[in-house]
């Protein structure tokens, strides 16, 4: 079954010169699938993610998610939308500093009006699997990044959303709390098929993902998928990117801040 | 781009930044140079007396006093949002002395243009506000002129005002590190904390000040009346408010529920940091608001005074040898008739006799009902020689000796035999407000020779009541009415010749009694309007102010929060919740505390109708704030739906 289908997608920005930052997209990804979509610096990764993500509207094209299409809804019940279907992972957290770990992570659920119990219980759940359970009574700026992303993971996937979609979410990271965390989402993407798309310049977070599409200058230009070895994949990874013209320095594995 | 021109470009290019700043400038001098201009009106200062423009010259220095506060409290926020830049001018090797020149010469830029646009939107306003004030001072309408004084006041004290406060903004950004600045307000801030112990006492001062309201009242009760209320709604907001959001927080079924989770959590810092600025717009309001109460309810009571009063003039005859009073009426007849005014006198005999109990003022029947003839009100039955009606005073500071005398049931002379039954009770505004005994025409006679008898140096009371049929009570004078024109002459000759003892009685006359009265409460209520719109209007740009200054935090929040899936309606919700709190709460706790200052000044003043005039008060203020809560709300959404996705 699809779980994301997106269907002719082109976007133009107008301005002094019409650009055209994505040019008749297709991209199909199966229930339980884990993509990763990677390209240069301005080949319209973040437009792309910003069309499946229901966040700017395309020129043309289609988007459907679970079979419903998005861009059909007002802005209230596309956020209505968003925050049932949807779950995010960003590269900056966006987790709100007024709020402790547990009370940010349960946010999509209050915000839906669900039953204190549920509420509780999904909470619990999910701090388990990423085994935050000891700091949910903390604040933000009172735990590591690693800490942070894996308690903005928490809140994307507490209301088991159909798709699950990440921004650069090792950007921020240090190596090792960028594999820790790339694992943890694989894992997650295992156990509860949990549908998940992935956009990043990091070759060594693309390695985890089941299937790797590249984008460039706004086309979809290639795709890769996964053997059994995911060191090989990794190298596959590398030697796509540099064939699609990117410099080698600038994929480095890691990026710290 | 020399060191000027960075900071010439700096103001042009940021004009959002500054331009709450400026605003705020602006609207501090607009105001002080209207009302500059209004006191140095030719017109003005020729035409009042020496009080009332004492009292507009201290009202000029609170506006400034309050325009100082107001302008200092905007650049410290300003300044606060602009820490980061500071610090990376810092890191790019910036002096301590160029950063000072630098804020100095921004002030001095911003300084001079709200000055100019202060005086130049003054200048507009000010037909209006001539307009307005002439009509409640009851004055001709006051020309425009060209107010070379008032702008030079104005240019003067705001000039000042902007170098000190330049100054004073320098020890503001000075002595921070580095780090600290570049940080700014990125820098997430620790939960902030409240002590049980400090909630506790505010719970404590608070409740001592209604028990203390309850207690009889003297001026050490006062005094510990009013510190309580200072010490209890300081720590209300900074210690109390912020321990109830935290239990709010702990009740999950409230927080946990739809936004609450976003605005409650925000609502424990915005209280803490604004907990001083709550603090005195609370006392400050709760003043206004009490000041204005008082001043309605006087205005109010002395406008029942006039329309509760049938009469035009009532003359005494302070004893004085018959001819000698005659005369006076014959002269106070005169004059009415000169201007050809129909009137009719009732003359009303009075005698003080001493009963078992006490002295009382016994009235004639007769002339009672002569009283209650012209008053359109209840006449009483003929009376039996041994038969009394008592007749006390409706006004509620008599209450005491009213209720003292509607227990008799029984009078017996003191010397004498005589014993009188009372049949009747009755109230009325036109007999002494001490109260009356009302008796038969021929009981009036012996109780007269009896009393008089008794106490030879004493006499039989006399006053000429005047009713003028062209001058009904129900129409309040003003200053261009017959009634307040010949009152005050009356007065004045009275006053001149009582001096050298040509003139023996005293003429109470009811226009000019009001039109006085009324022209001095409407020169407080004036001044009280005026600086409560003042103090109103400084809010609302403080809370804009603030509101712009955590707008880049609330953005980037906002916008995160509707990537995962925070509809528009519910920030609009959240935000809103949280701009009416910051503009309510205050005023909310300001109302409540003017009421319950009220009921205390109620019972040293004993005013009969004190809450309208108090509700009224509130009333304005809320509507007011009301108006610039709607416009900062629709600033403030309009900005936040931007980032809405």
């Amino acid at each position: 079954m699809d779980m994301l289908k997106v269907d002719g997608l082109t976007k133009v920005y107008n301005g002094k010169v019409t650009y055209e930052a994505l040019s008749n997209i297709n991209l199909t990804v199966e229930k339980g699938e884990f993509v990763g979509v990677m390209g240069p610096s301005g080949s319209g990764k973040t437009t792309l993610l910003n069309m499946v993500s229901t966040i700017d509207a395309p020129t043309s094209g289609e988007v459907y998610i679970n079979g419903k299409q998005p861009f059909r809804l007002n802005k209230n019940d596309l956020a209505v939308f968003r925050r049932r279907e949807l779950g995010f992972v960003f590269q900056d957290f966006n987790l709100l500093d007024t709020l402790t770990i547990g009370e940010n992570i349960v946010l999509p659920l209050t915000l839906d009006t669900r039953g204190m119990r549920e509420m509780k219980r999904k909470l619990e759940v999910v701090a388990e699997k990423l085994g935050i359970t000891d700091i949910l009574q903390k604040r933000t700026y009172e735990i590591s990044g690693g800490q942070r992303q894996r308690a903005a993971i928490a809140r994307a996937i507490i209301h088991s959303p159909s798709l699950l979609l990440a921004d650069e979410p090792t950007g921020n990271l240090d190596s090792k709390s960028a594999r820790a965390v790339m694992e943890m989402m694989a894992e997650i993407n295992q156990t509860d098929q949990t549908t998940t798309m992935l956009v990043t310049h990091d070759a060594l977070a693309a390695s985890y993902c089941h299937r790797v599409v590249f984008i460039k200058d706004g086309e979809l230009v290639n795709q890769i998928v996964r053997g059994k070895n995911r060191q090989a994949f990794f190298q596959e990874i590398i030697d796509m990117l540099s064939s699609l013209g990117g410099i080698a320095h600038e994929l480095s594995s890691v990026r710290v801040s | 781009m020399n060191f000027r021109q960075f900071a010439f470009r700096n103001v042009k290019r940021n004009a959002r930044a500054y331009s709450a700043y400026f605003l705020s400038s602006t609207f501090a001098v607009t105001i002080f140079f209207v009302y500059a201009m209004f006191i140095f009106h030719p017109d003005m200062t020729s035409g009042v007396g020496k009080t009332t423009a004492l009292a507009m010259e201290a009202a000029e220095y609170i506006i400034f006093f309050l325009a100082f506060l107001f302008v200092l409290y905007s650049i410290s926020s300003f300044l606060k949002a602009r820490k980061k830049e500071f610090g990376i001018l810092t890191m790019h090797g910036a002096k301590a002395s160029q950063i000072n020149k630098l804020i100095i010469w921004e002030n001095m830029i911003i300084g001079t243009a709200s000055l100019l646009a202060g005086i130049g939107s003054g200048s507009l306003l000010a037909k209006g506000f001539f307009l307005l004030s002439a009509k409640m001072l009851e004055m001709k309408r006051l020309p425009l002129y060209l107010p070379w004084k008032a702008i030079g006041l104005t240019s003067v004290a705001f000039l000042g005002l902007f170098i000190v406060i330049s100054f004073l903004s320098l020890l503001m950004v000075r002595k921070k590190r580095v780090l600290e600045l570049l940080l700014g307000t990125n820098q997430p801030k620790s939960e902030p904390t409240t002590s049980i112990f400090l909630s506790l006492l505010s719970v404590f001062c608070l409740a001592g000040v209604i028990y203390f309201m309850k207690q009889e009242m003297d001026r050490l009760k006062l005094i510990i009346i009013l510190l309580l209320g200072v010490i209890g709604t300081y720590f209300l907001f900074s210690q109390l408010s912020v321990l109830v959001i935290r239990l709010l927080k702990k009740n999950r079924l409230f927080f946990w529920r739809k936004t609450n989770l976003i605005w409650l959590s925000e609502m424990a810092y915005k209280m803490k940091d604004n907990a001083r600025m709550f603090f005195m717009v609370t006392i400050l309001t709760t003043f206004a608001c009490t000041f204005a109460g008082v001043v309605l309810a006087y205005e109010q009571q002395n406008a029942e005074s006039f329309t509760n009063n049938p009469f035009a003039f009532k003359y005494y005859a302070n004893g004085g040898p018959e001819d000698k009073w005659k005369a006076e009426v014959a002269k106070i007849d005169k004059e009415l008739n000169q201007v050809g005014l129909k009137f009719e006198k009732i003359m009303i005999s009075n005698v003080s006799v001493g009963f078992k109990d006490s002295y009382h003022t016994v009235l004639k029947e007769s002339d009672y009902n002569q009283l209650m003839r012209v008053d359109k009100s209840e006449k009483i039955r003929s009376l039996k020689n041994d038969e009394a009606v008592i007749v006390t005073s409706p006004e509620k500071d008599m209450e005491v000796m009213s209720k003292k005398l509607k227990q008799l049931k029984q009078l017996s002379l003191k010397e004498g035999n005589l014993q009188l039954s009372v049949v009747e009770q009755k109230e009325s505004r036109l007999v002494f407000p001490t109260g009356v005994l009302v008796v038969s025409d021929a009981t009036y006679q012996t109780l007269k020779k009896v009393a008089l008898k008794a106490n030879p140096e004493d006499h039989e009371g006399l006053e000429v009541n005047y009713f003028v049929p062209d001058w009904p009570r129900e129409r309040l004078p003003n200053a261009s009415s017959a009634e307040v024109k010949m009152g005050l002459k009356f007065k004045e000759e009275m006053e001149s010749k009582r001096e050298s003892g040509e003139w023996t009685g005293a003429l109470l006359a009811r226009a000019p009694e009001y039109f006085l009265s009324k022209q001095a409460t409407q020169m407080y209520m004036f001044i009280g309007i005026f600086i409560a719109a003042v103090f109103a209007v400084s809010i609302a740009s403080f809370l804009h102010f603030k509101f712009y200054t955590d707008l880049n935090q609330d953005q980037r929040i906002y916008h995160g929060l509707s990537k995962i899936g925070l509809s528009p309606k519910e920030m609009i919700r959240a935000s809103t919740i949280q701009i009416a709190s910051l503009f309510f709460i205050p005023i909310v706790v300001a109302g409540l505390q003017s009421v319950v200052g009220l009921s205390t000044l109620n019972h040293i003043l004993q005013f009969t109708t004190l809450y309208t005039p108090v509700l009224t008060a509130i009333g304005f203020f809320f509507a007011l704030q009301f108006i610039f809560f709607l416009i900062v709300r629709m600033l403030y959404l309009r900005q936040l739906k931007r980032v809405m996705v």
